[in-house]
């Protein structure tokens, strides 16, 4: 990721993000703080030390204003006093009392000149001066020349003659407002009342006595009042009050002094500041100096604002600054975090710029830091995979010598995971299955090596297994289907696989394929069921075969029987022309000798033909013949039989008739065949009578080695049909047994009762059939089946 | 063995605290039925210098004697102490403040003369500047006093209770001191504390002031046994005033006077100086022209009504008591007689010894 560009979560917006909001949080709260401060830590903020402020200017207003309206009163009331006890009007006094003449007068003109004094002192400050007759309530004498005389019979007047009440003061009602009336008791020395001197004054002006600072400091809403002791507003002073001057707020409290905040008439707070003036010894005037609270603070809020805006340009400034200097410093992180990405991908080689790492800063030392880290990776990354593929060979070879124990069992190891699916199988269970390692790991045991009928219960079970449910059942027997889908019988014995912490992880199966053990034991079992039976059915057999080999032996005796015959016939018959020829030689003419030799020769030679034929019998049954295949042709053996036999046919009458292909070409053993057609006409000619044909004949046909093969093999079939008495009923096998002639046989026809034997055992030799049966139009018919090429044929070899 | 020391030491301690006591208890204030005991508070002023100087008034001293009514008097830190001693023949006059006399003139036990002093009492704070402030604040306090009356006059002007502060009492005397050390960080006290704690920094400011009276008052029983030797002593509180109203001079010795008696009290020298000594007195009874006749009601409450409603209310004073007896004691007549009588009471003779 270029260092150049700012994504919104890069570190450096991060920074700049939470150092900017932590910027305007501290600013926002240290404004919060300077304007309300803290006041569990006693701190107070500017808020407060401003109403405080203002508190204590309104304090230092009250007492100033309570000061200057005290001494104010103080000095009329002093002044009073002192007129009061003036000598000079004391006589005056008495003389008036004692009625001398003149002393009216004379008392006017000391309380004109008094009030004259008093005028040119203070100016506008008394409005009059009156003596009072206490017991007439009248004016005696008077500033104003017009109220000598005249009564007053107010209340004040009744108050300032009491005789405690040496001083009373008041608020009347004058024609031009409010007037102050300061009474004095006039005594003399036993302290009896001459007269009461009262002093009309005005009410102390507020105005008069707020200087330009106060006003300042009053802000556009302060205001100044003074209450006399009955609430009445005596003097006020407010800034900007346009016809509101002179009206007043009631006063709330009485009789004390503080500071208070209070809800004015127009609904805002405000800060009212209360003081006593002593008038008297009555509850005494009241000052109230009363402002808007947020006029108080209007200087605060501007002041706040100002702040406020300032700090956030701050802020903002320091954020953008922040987040330069973020960027500076990320951008050498995001090149070691390029790096570490490149390495991540694969790139080994790439190391964190040297215009980065050797920076001597905390980045600097990272970035080189990362550098040796990596470098230590690739090192020991070497080291690792070394040990690796060298613990890889070594866990191989461990693996293979753990199958090798594994396959050196004779019984099958299986283990199956949690999934039921095969991890690992030995070679006695690839065996027993038929398959490859490689057809089996992984693959779902249950659905592929368990029968369909039992794999629903053989897999709950198994799932039940292995969550808990159900305990291992160690020994037990099942089938399994190989993979060519027989199956085989298997007795486990298993053994659960778990994790450390006991849960099941599979299970190890031992299993031995009993398929054969059961097959035994279910065959000694029928075995011993049937026992009775096989033995009766043994004693038949055995009989059959005693039969059997009495028949055999009859044949046997038979053949020796006849054998012995037909050896001794000839044998005689040579012996006995011998013997003649010996003894008669001499006598006999030579036609006779001719023919004893004749005879002799007869018999030697069929003598020789019946040693010939038990020897080829012989060999044939031992196999010892061997057949010398060679291409030829069934037509020509055919017709050779024939002339060989044509003149033995003449002599019996009996015609041969060839009714055949000309050409049957084939491969066999042709002296052999010839010897088949040889037998087989020569037996036709003997068992046919005089003036009969035998008929010979071959056909090409397809011959059906097995009943299962879909395509036969070209083949010929001969048929050789006399016209004799035919074969007697169920001797169509049995005539081809050794020794054994037909029953027609035996009634002259002669034979060894080898030569069917010996054709079987040729056509047999040669790949076919040779059977016997009775012709329609009767006599004996001989048929054989020749393939035309056997199976497996070397040339001139053996099959 | 352990135990038992323990147990000593325990003993010891009470034994010394119980022999501790009141500091009055060392007073002779047996009861009898000849003389004139009366009890001062030489540490409040004006109070202070009224005490000092009428117990320096020869011409009283004389006349008492004559009339078989020997003077004595006693120093008394607070009112209350004082009241304890009133009516019961024990103490035969006192200058108290406006609750101590409230809860004596309840017991029928006195007779009002005159007012000693017309004042406010002030609640002096630290740094804060409003009553409101004071919540959950330490404020020093002298129970059942005129201040303390004068502390819920203010604390009810915001809405406060006293129950939203922690009320510490201690003495008057001693709460300028526990101001500075932040022992408590306001207190209400009468004069001189309030001036004491304004002299000493300007962090210190007045954030209430309420009126307050003190009253000097005659045991009932010694006005009806002996009327005459009442009245004089009447005139000499009379004399105390003029006296001092006469110079300025007057009023420092008064001064002097009573610093001495306050510090034969306490032991320290007195925390305030004669000049705000003298001042206090001149502002707080001096240039009341109408002192010392108790001030006519002007329309509104009579004279201590609210104080009597709120030591009711606190239950210094059952809530059954009679209003009558505050009205009977204020009934009394000596002043307005000894004031008919100038000469005879010779109010303006002054014969003061040092």
């Amino acid at each position: 990721m270029p260092a150049g560009k700012l994504k919104p979560t890069t570190l450096s917006s991060r920074i700049g993000l939470v150092f900017g909001t932590g910027a305007v949080l501290t600013v926002a709260i240290l404004l919060l703080v300077w304007y309300f401060g803290i006041p569990a830590l006693a701190l107070h903020g500017a808020r407060d030390r401003l109403i405080q402020e203002a508190i204590n200017f309104q304090n230092q207003l009250a007492d100033n204003q309570q000061m200057l309206i005290s001494n104010d009163l103080r000095e009329r009331r002093d002044d009073v006093e002192f007129f009061a006890e003036s000598d000079t009007l004391a006589a005056r006094l008495r003389d008036w009392r004692e009625g001398k003449q003149g002393a009216a007068a004379s008392l006017q003109s000391t309380v004109g000149r008094l009030s004259e004094r008093m005028q040119s002192a203070y100016t506008d400050r008394y409005l009059r001066l009156q003596i009072i007759d206490p017991r007439t309530r009248r004016i005696i004498a008077s500033s104003d020349a017009s109220d000598p005389g005249r009564a007053i019979p107010a209340h004040w007047v009744e108050q300032a003659l009491l005789p405690n009440n040496s001083e009373h003061l008041s608020l009347e009602a004058g024609s031009d407002g409010l007037e102050l009336i300061i009474a004095r008791q006039v005594q003399d020395p036993d302290g009896h009342i001459l007269a009461v001197l009262a002093a009309y004054a005005q009410p102390y002006e507020l105005d008069a006595g707020i200087s330009p600072l106060a006003e300042h400091n009053l802000g556009q809403t302060g205001a100044i009042y003074l209450y006399d002791w009955q609430g009445y507003l005596v003097s006020s002073h407010q800034r900007h009050s346009g016809d509101v001057r002179g009206a007043a707020q009631p006063l709330n409290r009485h009789g004390i002094e503080g500071s208070f905040f209070e809800t004015g008439p127009n609904g805002r707070e405000q800060l009212a500041t209360y003081r006593l003036i002593r008038v008297g010894a009555s509850e005494g005037w009241t000052l109230v100096i009363r402002r808007d609270t947020s006029d108080a603070l209007t200087p605060l809020h501007g002041l706040a604002f100002r702040a406020s805006l300032f700090a956030l340009v701050l802020s903002a400034i320091l954020i953008l600054v922040v987040i330069v200097l973020a960027r500076r410093i990320t951008a050498r992180i995001s090149a070691m975090t390029d790096v570490a990405e490149a390495i991540a991908r694969g790139e080994t080689e790439r190391r964190v710029p040297a215009a980065v790492a050797n920076r001597n800063d905390d980045i600097g030392h990272l970035a080189a830091v990362f550098n040796t880290m990596v470098e230590k990776l690739e090192s020991w990354n070497a080291v690792l995979d070394r040990e690796v593929r060298k613990r890889t060979v070594e866990l191989d070879a461990e693996k293979a010598a753990a199958q090798r124990y594994l396959d050196i069992a004779a019984v099958m190891l299986l283990a199956l995971d949690r999934n039921g699916r095969i991890t690992m199988i030995n070679q006695a269970g690839k065996v027993i299955l038929g398959v490859t390692e490689s057809d089996v790991i992984g693959r779902d045991w249950f659905a592929s090596f368990v029968p369909e009928r039992l794999r629903a219960s053989v897999r709950d079970v198994f799932l039940r297994l292995m969550t808990g449910e159900t305990e291992i059942v160690r020994n037990y027997e099942n089938p399994v289907i190989r993979l060519d889908g027989r199956e085989r019988e298997i007795a486990w014995r298993n053994i659960l696989i778990t994790d450390e912490a006991g849960h099941a992880q599979g299970i190890l199966a031992c299993g031995i394929d009993i398929t054969d053990r059961k097959a035994t034991d279910a065959e000694l079992a029928r075995h011993r069921a049937h026992l009775e039976e096989l033995v009766g059915e043994r004693t038949t057999q055995l009989a059959e075969a005693r039969d059997q080999a009495e028949a055999a032996n009859r044949a046997k005796s038979e053949f020796l029987a006849n054998m012995s015959h037909e050896l001794r016939t000839p044998m005689h018959g040579v012996l006995s022309f011998a013997r003649l020829g010996q003894t008669r030689a001499a006598s006999l003419p030579p036609e006779k000798v001719q023919e004893y030799f004749t005879h002799i020769a007869d018999s030697g030679n069929r003598l020789l033909s019946l040693l010939n034929d038990l020897l080829d019998l012989s060999k044939l049954e031992s196999g010892h013949m061997h057949m010398n295949y060679s291409s030829t042709d069934l037509a020509t053996i055919a017709r050779e039989a024939v002339s060989q036999l044509s003149a033995l046919a003449a002599g019996r009458g009996v015609r041969l008739l060839i009714e055949g292909s000309d050409v049957a070409p084939l491969s066999a053993d042709r002296e052999r065949l010839l010897q088949v057609m040889t037998n087989l006409i020569g037996n036709a000619i003997k068992f046919t009578a005089a003036d009969s044909v035998i008929r010979i004949n071959w056909a090409a046909i397809e011959m059906m080695p097995d009943a299962s093969d879909a395509h036969g093999s070209p083949g010929w079939r001969v048929t050789v049909i006399d016209a004799g008495p035919g074969i007697p009923a169920g001797e169509e096998e049995a005539i081809f047994d050794k020794f054994v002639q037909s029953s027609g046989t035996s009634t002259g026809a002669g034979g060894t009762g080898l030569g069917l034997a010996i054709c079987r055992e040729i056509i047999s030799r040669h790949h076919g059939r040779i059977t016997a049966s009775n012709a329609p139009e009767g006599g004996a018919c001989f048929t054989f089946a020749l393939p035309s090429d056997p199976p497996t044929i070397e040339e001139g070899g053996n099959p | 063995m352990t135990l038992r020391i323990i147990l000593a030491l325990l003993a010891l301690l009470a034994g010394t605290t119980g022999q501790a006591g009141e500091y009055y208890d060392r007073y002779d204030l047996a009861a009898r039925t000849q003389g004139f005991d009366i009890g001062l508070q030489p540490l409040g002023y004006p109070a202070a210098m009224i005490g000092a100087t009428m117990r320096r008034d020869r011409i009283l001293l004389q006349q008492l004697e004559k009339l078989g009514q020997p003077f004595r008097s006693f120093a008394f830190r607070r009112g209350p102490d004082i009241v304890k001693f009133l009516g019961k023949g024990r103490l035969e006059g006192g200058v108290l403040g406006d609750m101590p006399t409230i809860t004596a003139a309840v017991q029928d036990e006195i007779d009002i003369v005159g007012i000693a002093k017309l004042t406010t009492s002030s609640v002096v704070s630290r740094e804060q500047g409003l009553m409101e402030q004071l919540a959950g604040k330490r404020i020093g306090y002298v129970e059942g006093s005129s201040a303390h009356h004068a502390l819920l006059q203010g604390l009810n002007s915001v809405g406060l209770s006293e129950k939203l502060v922690t009320l510490v009492a201690m003495g008057v005397d001693d709460m300028p001191d526990a101001l500075d050390k932040g022992t408590i960080d306001a207190f209400a006290a009468w004069e001189p504390a309030p001036s004491i704690a304004l002299a000493r920094t300007p962090q210190n400011r007045i954030v209430f002031r309420a009126q307050s009276t003190d009253f000097f008052v005659l045991s009932r029983s010694f006005t009806k046994a002996h009327p005459e030797a009442a009245r004089e002593v009447v005139a000499g509180f009379v004399r105390a005033l003029e006296w001092m109203r006469r110079s300025r001079k007057n009023a420092e010795q008064a001064a002097r006077w009573a610093m001495a008696d306050g510090e034969a009290l306490t032991g320290k020298p007195a925390q305030v100086t004669i000049i705000q000594a003298v001042a206090i007195t001149r502002r707080e009874i001096l240039d009341i022209p109408s002192a010392p006749a108790v001030p006519a009601a002007t329309g509104k409450e009579p004279v201590l009504a609210s104080e009597f409603r709120f030591l009711r209310r606190l239950g210094k004073i059952p809530e059954n008591a009679p209003w009558q007896n505050i009205e009977s004691a204020l009934s009394y007549n000596g002043l307005h007689e000894v004031l008919g009588n100038r000469a005879r009471y010779r109010l303006v003779t002054f014969d003061y010894r040092d």
